[in-house]
Parts: C-alpha cells; sequence; structure tokens
C-alpha cells in the first residue's frame, strides 16, 4: 500500500479535540499530522454545531476559573477582533462566552499554519495498522485512493472511538433497548429577530418562561429559590446584552401547547442559544429543537436515518419559531448544520474509568491533565423536556471543579494510542462529551504524544511520572492545580 | 465482504446531479439508493455553495425558457413558500437571468422530496471502489462508521461530480493540465448591508463595473448604463459579478486585498424579502487538481487565506458593507473543474456554435462554450462561441453513457464534452441527472444496459416530458 507520510504523531479526526491536540503537539516540537474526512476543521464547534455550552462553563460555582489552554487563548483571539462575547463579570452567576462559529472555523485553520501542523483533508480513517499491540499507523480512504498515515502515537479523536474500536480496544455502550441514547440533532441560526419585543414579552411573562430544563435546584438552592431569582433577573432585562448572559433562553409552556395542538413535534424544546456577529449583532441558535430518538450513529442505517428525522424536525420548528415566538415574526433562517451533531456513541476503556463519585466528591488527582466544571449526571432526551437528571444528584460537591487524570486517555490493550474527546476513559453517568473537555483532553493528548515521541516511550510508559506533561500543560496556559 | 443492499439504480454522490438522478429515477419506478459521503445531500447547492449561477440560465437570450424539469420544480415549491426570488430577466443583460433561491431551504427541501419518492439513502459513506464482473459495473463499495460494504445496483450512476466511480472502473477520460483548470472557492455570505449606497455607488461609478450583457442583445454600452440606472432595487440587477475597479486594485497595491480575486456578489434571498450577499468570486486557489489529496488539502487552507483578507478588506473598503456582517461560511471549497470522462458522443463547441440539436437529446443548455472562470474573473473570455442565434444546445443521451463500461452512467459535470463546453453549471448538472436517472430506471425495467438503451431513447424523453423537462421547441 501506498504510504502518505511518516509522522511524530498522527492526530484522526480534525474536531475540536483534534485541532486541540494537533497545536499542542505541533508546540512541543512533534511533526504533526491531524487527519479529517471533510474539507473543514472543527468539527461540533462550526460544523455540525456549536453547541450551546461550547464556550461555557469555564468556572466553579463559586467564580473560580479552572478551564483554559487552548480554548482560552482561541476565544481572547477571537474577541480582541470582535468575533466573541467577552468573559462574564460574575462568572458564578453566569458562565457563558459565546464565540462566533464561522470565524472560530477560520481562526483553526490560521491556528494550523502557524503552528505547522500538516493537514490531510477530505480523508476517511478507515482501518488501523498494528504490529502485536502496537499500533503504528492508520489507513485512509480520499481521492487519491487508498494510503498508510504511518505515526509513532496515534491520537484517536474521530468522537466515536473508531480508530480504537478498529484496534481492538474494549469500549462500553448503553444498552439501546434500556436506556435512551443522548439524541443527536441538527441546528439552525436565525437572524433578523425583534430582540426589544422579546426582551418586552420576556419580562412581561418571566413566570411563563420557568418551564425550562436550565431551571433546577442545585447543591446549594432548591428549585423554587432559583425559580424566584429566575423571575427577578427576567424581569430585569432590558436589552439583548442582558439577555445573552443567560446563555439560552426555552418556551418550554409554549412548546406543550404547540404540540397539544399538533404544531410541533414531540422531540425537543422550542429554545434557543446565542450566536454574536462582527458588531454586536446577536442571532438565535436552535439546537434542542430537533432531537432524534434512538439513533445509534456507529450504526450507518440509523445514521442515515437521523439525518433524515432531524430534518423533519427542523422544518417544522423553523415554522414554529416564526409564527409562536415573541419577535420571530420577521426572523429568517441563515445557517444550518451540515450534518447531525452526535452526543453519544462509544466510551473507550482507558487505565481509569472516571465515574460520578470522581464529580461528586470534586475529586483530584497527582496525573491530573486538566480540569473539569461539568456538573454530570444530566442527559439529552429526545423529549419536550430535553433533560433528565439523575435524582438526588447534584452536581459537584463542593462546587468546585474535578480533575481529569492522565490515565482516562491511555486506552487499554494497545501501545502507541492515545484518546481524546468524547469517548474518552468514563462511566456513562459522567461522559465527557463536553466541548471544553473535548479541547482539555485534546490538548493534554498532543502534549503526551510530542513528549513520548521525544522520550522514546510510550503513551502507558509515560504514566509513570507526568510531571513534565504537566509542566508544558501549565506553560500552554492549562490550569491543573490551585481551585476547588 | 457484507453486502449493504441490492437496488435497481445506485446514484453515487448526493449533489445536485444525484438528488436529481434519484428523484428521477424512483419517479420512473425504480427501487432506487442515493449514496453521500456526507450527513447532508445537495453538494455545491447549499454545502459548498451556491454557486452564483446556481438557478440561472433557464432562458435563452431570446426569451424562451430551456431548462425545466426538477430545476423547475424545486424553484416553483420554494417560491411559493416564500424562500425564492421570482425567475429575474433583466431586458438589459438577456440570457444572463437568475432565479435564486434559499440554499438553506433548498436543502432541507431535497430530504423531503427524497422522503415523498421513496428513495433510500445510505449517507455518511465514501465510495471507494466499484464491483465489476468483465466490463460490467455491478456495484460499488463504500467505507462508513459500520465498516467496508458493497451496494449493488443494475444501473450504477456516477454522480460525484469528478468522475470518481468511472475512473476507479477504468473508463477513460480527459483533464486538462492542473496549472489550467478553473479555480476553486470557498464562498461567504454576508448579512446587513446597506443596498441603498451600493446601488448608489454603482449608478455613479460607471467605470467601477463590467456587466455581462449577451452578445446576441448588441447592446452599447450606455444603453445598459441608462438600463442599470432606472434600477430600483437590487435584486433587478441580478449580480454584481465584479467591481470597484479602482478600490480593489489600490487594495492589492498596499497589500490590503490579495491578488486571486475579485469583489463582486450574488444574492441568497431569506424569508420575508431580505437580501444577504453572496461572495464566491474572493477566494479562488491557483494550481489545484482536486483529484490530488495534497492539493485539495492545500486549496482548503488557501481558500480561507484568501477569504479572510478578501473580507476584512471588503467591510473596511466598499461603501455599503461598514455594518455588514459574515452569517455562513462554506465548509469546503467548491472544486470548478477536474476530469470529463469519454462517453459516446462528445460534445464540442462545434455543436454550441451551431446551437445543434440532437435526436437523442434529454436536455438543453443555452451557456457559452468558452465561458471560463478567470484567474480574476474580470477577464470576460474574449473567445467565447454563443450559440448562432440566441438559442440552446441539445445535451445528447449518448455524452451520458461512459466508453468500455457496461452498467454505466455519468451525469453531472464529468459528462463527456470538450474543454471549452465543460458542462459544469448547477442547472446542466441537474438536466443531466435527471435524465440518467430515468435512463437507469428504464433499462432496468427492461433489461438492458445504458448502451443498448442508445437504439431508442424515446421512453425516456417521454418520460423526461412528463416530468417536465424542456427537449423540443425553443431555439
Amino acid at each position: 500500500m501506498k504510504i502518505y507520510g511518516e509522522y511524530d504523531v498522527v492526530i484522526v479526526g480534525g474536531g475540536t479535540s483534534g485541532v486541540s491536540a494537533a497545536i499542542a503537539a505541533a508546540r512541543v516540537g512533534a511533526k504533526t499530522m491531524l487527519i479529517e474526512r471533510f474539507g473543514a476543521l472543527g468539527g461540533q464547534m462550526n460544523i455540525s454545531g456549536p453547541p450551546g455550552f461550547a464556550y461555557a462553563l469555564l468556572w466553579n460555582r463559586r467564580g473560580e476559573k479552572c478551564v483554559a489552554g487552548i480554548i482560552e487563548e482561541t476565544h481572547h483571539r477571537l474577541e480582541k477582533e470582535g468575533h466573541a462575547m467577552p468573559y462574564p463579570k460574575n462568572p458564578q452567576e453566569t458562565t457563558y462566552a459565546f464565540v462566533d462559529p464561522d470565524w472560530w472555523g477560520l481562526m483553526i485553520f490560521e491556528m494550523m499554519t502557524e503552528n505547522h501542523v500538516n493537514l490531510l483533508l477530505h480523508s476517511l480513517a478507515v482501518d488501523v495498522i498494528k504490529e502485536g499491540d502496537a499500533v503504528r499507523g492508520v489507513i485512509v480512504e480520499n481521492t487519491s485512493g487508498r494510503m498508510a498515515v504511518m505515526g509513532k502515537v496515534i491520537i484517536d479523536c474521530s468522537g466515536e472511538g473508531d480508530i480504537a474500536s478498529r484496534a481492538g480496544v474494549p469500549y462500553e455502550k448503553i444498552p439501546k433497548e434500556e436506556i435512551e441514547i443522548e439524541p443527536p440533532s441538527i441546528s439552525f441560526t436565525m437572524d433578523g429577530v425583534d430582540w426589544d419585543k422579546l426582551i418586552k414579552y420576556i419580562r412581561e411573562h418571566a413566570e411563563e418562561l420557568l418551564d425550562a430544563w436550565a431551571v433546577r435546584g442545585t447543591l446549594t438552592k432548591t428549585e423554587e429559590e432559583v425559580k424566584r431569582q429566575r423571575v427577578k433577573l427576567y424581569q430585569s432585562f432590558r436589552t439583548i446584552d442582558d439577555l445573552v448572559k443567560i446563555g439560552c433562553i426555552t418556551f418550554g409552556k409554549l412548546t406543550r401547547e404547540l404540540v397539544a395542538r399538533g404544531e410541533y413535534h414531540e422531540f425537543g424544546d422550542l429554545g434557543f442559544f446565542f450566536t454574536p456577529r462582527e458588531g454586536g449583532k446577536w442571532q438565535a441558535i436552535f439546537q434542542h429543537s430537533s432531537q432524534v430518538r434512538q439513533c445509534d450513529a456507529t450504526d450507518i442505517t440509523e445514521l442515515t436515518a437521523g439525518e433524515v428525522e432531524a430534518r423533519r424536525q427542523v422544518a417544522i420548528a423553523l415554522k414554529a419559531a416564526r409564527k409562536y415566538i415573541p419577535g420571530f415574526e420577521n426572523a429568517y433562517l441563515s445557517r444550518i448544520t451540515g450534518y447531525l451533531r452526535i452526543r453519544e456513541t462509544r466510551r473507550v476503556m482507558g487505565d481509569y474509568k472516571m465515574v460520578l463519585a470522581d464529580v461528586q466528591a470534586a475529586r483530584k488527582f497527582p496525573d491530573v491533565i486538566g480540569k473539569s466544571v461539568q456538573g454530570m449526571g444530566a442527559f439529552h432526551t429526545a423529549t419536550i423536556d430535553t433533560i433528565t437528571v439523575i435524582p438526588g444528584h447534584h452536581g459537584i460537591g463542593d462546587n468546585g471543579s474535578f480533575d481529569l487524570p492522565y490515565r482516562i486517555l491511555v486506552p487499554q490493550k494497545v501501545e502507541n494510542m492515545l484518546i481524546a474527546g468524547k469517548h474518552v476513559s468514563a462511566e456513562r453517568n459522567c461522559y465527557l462529551r463536553f466541548l471544553p473537555d473535548t479541547m482539555v483532553t485534546g490538548q493534554a493528548a498532543g502534549v503526551a504524544a510530542g513528549l513520548c515521541v521525544k522520550r522514546g516511550i510510550t503513551p502507558r510508559q509515560l504514566e509513570k511520572d507526568v510531571s513534565e506533561l504537566q509542566d508544558i500543560l501549565q506553560k500552554q496556559g492549562a490550569i491543573l492545580f490551585g481551585t476547588h | 465482504m457484507e453486502i449493504f443492499g441490492s437496488y435497481d439504480v445506485v446514484v453515487v454522490g448526493g449533489g445536485t446531479e444525484g438528488v436529481s438522478a434519484a428523484i428521477a429515477a424512483a419517479r420512473a419506478g425504480a427501487n432506487t439508493i442515493l449514496v453521500e459521503r456526507l450527513g447532508a445531500l445537495g453538494g455545491q447547492m447549499n454545502v459548498q455553495g451556491p454557486p452564483g449561477f446556481a438557478y440561472a440560465h433557464m432562458f435563452n437570450p431570446r426569451g424562451e425558457q430551456v431548462i425545466g424539469g426538477i430545476v423547475e420544480e424545486t424553484h416553483n415549491r420554494l417560491l411559493k413558500d416564500g424562500h425564492a426570488l421570482p425567475h429575474l430577466k433583466p431586458q438589459w443583460r438577456a440570457g444572463y437571468t437568475f432565479s435564486y433561491v434559499d440554499p438553506d431551504w433548498w436543502g432541507l427541501l431535497m430530504f423531503e422530496m427524497m422522503a415523498e419518492n421513496g428513495v433510500n439513502l445510505l449517507l455518511h459513506s465514501l465510495a471507494v471502489d466499484v464491483v465489476k464482473e468483465g466490463n460490467t459495473v455491478r456495484g460499488i463499495i463504500v467505507e462508513n462508521t459500520s465498516g467496508r460494504q458493497a451496494v449493488l445496483g443494475k444501473v450504477i450512476i456516477d454522480c460525484t461530480g469528478e468522475g470518481d466511480i468511472c475512473v476507479r472502473a477504468g473508463a477513460p477520460y480527459e483533464k486538462r493540465a492542473r496549472e489550467h483548470l478553473m479555480r476553486p472557492s470557498i464562498a461567504f455570505t454576508v448579512d446587513g448591508v446597506n443596498w441603498e449606497v451600493i446601488l448608489k455607488y454603482i449608478k455613479e461609478n460607471p467605470d467601477e463595473f463590467q456587466f455581462r450583457t449577451h452578445p446576441y442583445l448588441q447592446m452599447s454600452k450606455d444603453e445598459m448604463w441608462k438600463q442599470i440606472k432606472a434600477i430600483k432595487k437590487i435584486e433587478e440587477i441580478g449580480n454584481v459579478p465584479d467591481g470597484w475597479f479602482s478600490i480593489v486594485e489600490k487594495g492589492v497595491k498596499n497589500g490590503e486585498m490579495h491578488q486571486f480575486g475579485t469583489v463582486g456578489f450574488f444574492l441568497t434571498p431569506r424569508e420575508g424579502g431580505v437580501i444577504q450577499a453572496h461572495f464566491q468570486h474572493s477566494a479562488h486557489v491557483p494550481d489545484c487538481d482536486a483529484t490530488d489529496v495534497r492539493d485539495l488539502t492545500n486549496a482548503e487552507v488557501e481558500a480561507r487565506r484568501q477569504a479572510v483578507m478578501a473580507w476584512k478588506f471588503i467591510k473596511k473598503r466598499i461603501p455599503g458593507f461598514e455594518k455588514a456582517y459574515i452569517t455562513r461560511v462554506t465548509p469546503e471549497i467548491r472544486v470548478r473543474e477536474t476530469r470529463r470522462i469519454l462517453c459516446d458522443y462528445k460534445i464540442t463547441e462545434k455543436d454550441i456554435a451551431a446551437g445543434k440539436k440532437f435526436k437523442d437529446v434529454i436536455g438543453k443548455d443555452q451557456y457559452q462554450a468558452g465561458g471560463q472562470h478567470m484567474k480574476m474573473s474580470t477577464m470576460l473570455d474574449p473567445n467565447a462561441i454563443y450559440a448562432k442565434d440566441g438559442g440552446s444546445t441539445d445535451i445528447p443521451y449518448r455524452s451520458l453513457v461512459p466508453k468500455d463500461l457496461e452498467g454505466l452512467l455519468v451525469a453531472g459535470k464529468p459528462i463527456c464534452t470538450d474543454e471549452t463546453t465543460y458542462k459544469r453549471f448547477i442547472v446542466s448538472t441537474m438536466v443531466t441527472g435527471q435524465a440518467a436517472g430515468v435512463a437507469a430506471a428504464v433499462c432496468a425495467k427492461k433489461g438492458i444496459t445504458p448502451r443498448e438503451l442508445e437504439k431508442d431513447v424515446k421512453e425516456v424523453q417521454d418520460i423526461l416530458v412528463k416530468q417536465g423537462a424542456i427537449l423540443y421547441g425553443t431555439h
């Protein structure tokens, strides 16, 4: 077979974990190759997204910043150019810092050039090359045919653990017969919204807008307290800049009424997050308004059917939004994602498996490579409610953060491989699928791979001493220590 | 190998010709599957585009409609729902007609039409090889999340846009030298444009713009500008292919703008009468052969570098765009030119010049030969050849039947033409797609090969006419 090239680090998948891994590996001096099946980089951030929590939850509930590194660097760079909303002034209250997804995508290409990352786009990884337990490369198919890309360390950033599973690494997937898979979504963005009209409506109907997935009890506040606070907050809104701080708005009551009248589907709420555009402009991005029930995205028949069903739901949602959301009378579709954003498939098993108890205990690990402040224990469901929560679970024990240990990136049974992104080793209750987590694990895997190559050791051997890995990550801006 | 399924007709590639072929085949009674590498349908129309001349040139310079079929049907359907502009036929432009649709709603409509017509879909699946028995193509091999599978069919239609399936099956083809290939683009759409300022500037600066009128009209520049000055809404102008020449020249000189494109735009209509400006000549990558993965990869990088530079320049320097903002960037480059597959008939520029009609006509085209996309689109091809009487030219069925192979049809850009008559425009891809779909279904029903069908295409023509295609009765 034709060999396309040989590299120190080969990253498979150019989504949020992959681009972070590539930048990080290249910065530690590795000759790095990033392979992507599409002509674009960014995956769930700009092609199939962004998700609402894209640039959010970088602070814990105490207001301490816990997540930084490449995610912060990219935010600040976009903010400087007028393509991002500034960091929140009171991060213990609101924690959204939206960025313009299209400019984000353009910037990522710039960063690849600046950091001399080699790219291989329009190339689908279809198999691995193994020598015993050692992974030596991947096989791709593209316009030029079938070819091998060799690497000293391979990082699976496919999002679904495609490479690890083809290499024979054990993985977990929920039993579909018993549990609902978190549904995939097609998102759409609307422009031309009369924000003043909407805000006036929110002010005057604050009580009606409490039927929303984001309005629920926390560790320190009962649901009633949260609701009272929300009403006050809604009544204080004056401009769109007030509204965007809360991240999203859900029209739960309206959704229920429309479903009852047959004017809306039953698979997601009518509600939206926000997309900032140049010059202070805001658009509404709907990403809970199409959710495909029980779609296993690692099965091609279900994935295909999911693309069809999601669009059917989107067309219904677009019409309902224009007709029934106050201020949307003259709003129009301005952008639709190219394919489904997949929330849940495989979790690849590594040398450590994160469990919900680690989250509840705000656990810290000696081999920390990053942090998360995601409360976990909440799942998307293809219903009007959108989210279900594990009863009695209230997130991170001390309202702090929990550590992500290096070992969750080291897959069992094979050598020379790392995993980053939503399929890192975790139990379902603390599935690390959120975008900041994917960029944190991506960056860490990139540095680790670069370091392994430099030292001539395997990712598993690096587990013995991660101090240099931690030093480099901190120099790259990552937060590892010193927070709750 | 696992067999995903066996069908009457397998359409490979879900771009503009592929969706048309699938709809047409299913309507003609075939059990049809459409295979696409992405999760979206529509290709250059809504994923990598749209190109400016997406739904355009449906009327010849005499004003006769020459394109109907699925193009007309989808335009009408979107128009009815407020997602399209009516056919724009500016008198002073003749033949340069526009029938703009909202590309995102067009994409949603395609999915609806697949469901309505019972087309089977296989998305997220890259076709990597063919299944052959002697010279007969029996199916294709795809790679996707479930692994490697075969998809078998009585007739396979190559709608990949680049002739990938024909070439892997061994069909002969032509391709110009890398440096002569038309350049691929990334497009971006902007909203918040001050159209009054734009129109005023155009009217006051005739030397700063170049609008195309058709030679059939023989209109003087003064006459043309008299008409432009009477325009009240941007829609009446059709498009602004390129202009602001002295501002751009200055920008290139002082390093604010690159030299690989122009400032000009087409229109994107949105619900409720909103018009966005769609830029797709502001990033052109030279020396890219998109059938070479290295070139293709490098082009994705270079196109974005150019697009960023161009937009910053436009926003800063072109009056009317001060408060505009990017609202959509195409996720992949749109590939203008690669292979032309050799088939049983090759359409040549002589055919265009003569406005030739064929017995085995399956559709028409009114575009000139030599309408090449230049490095700078300010350069109109001086050697372009136009149909003699302001009419159209037929596309014969034989130009869709690849040489040396059986069981295979080709539609879209790579159908058999010479260099200058390359049928890359969307309306042509949909016309040849629809025809290939009907032909494949007829072959499957009759148990004959696409080549055997050449002997008598009457049934195909009858079905096409019933499906709304225009085959006869125009210049």
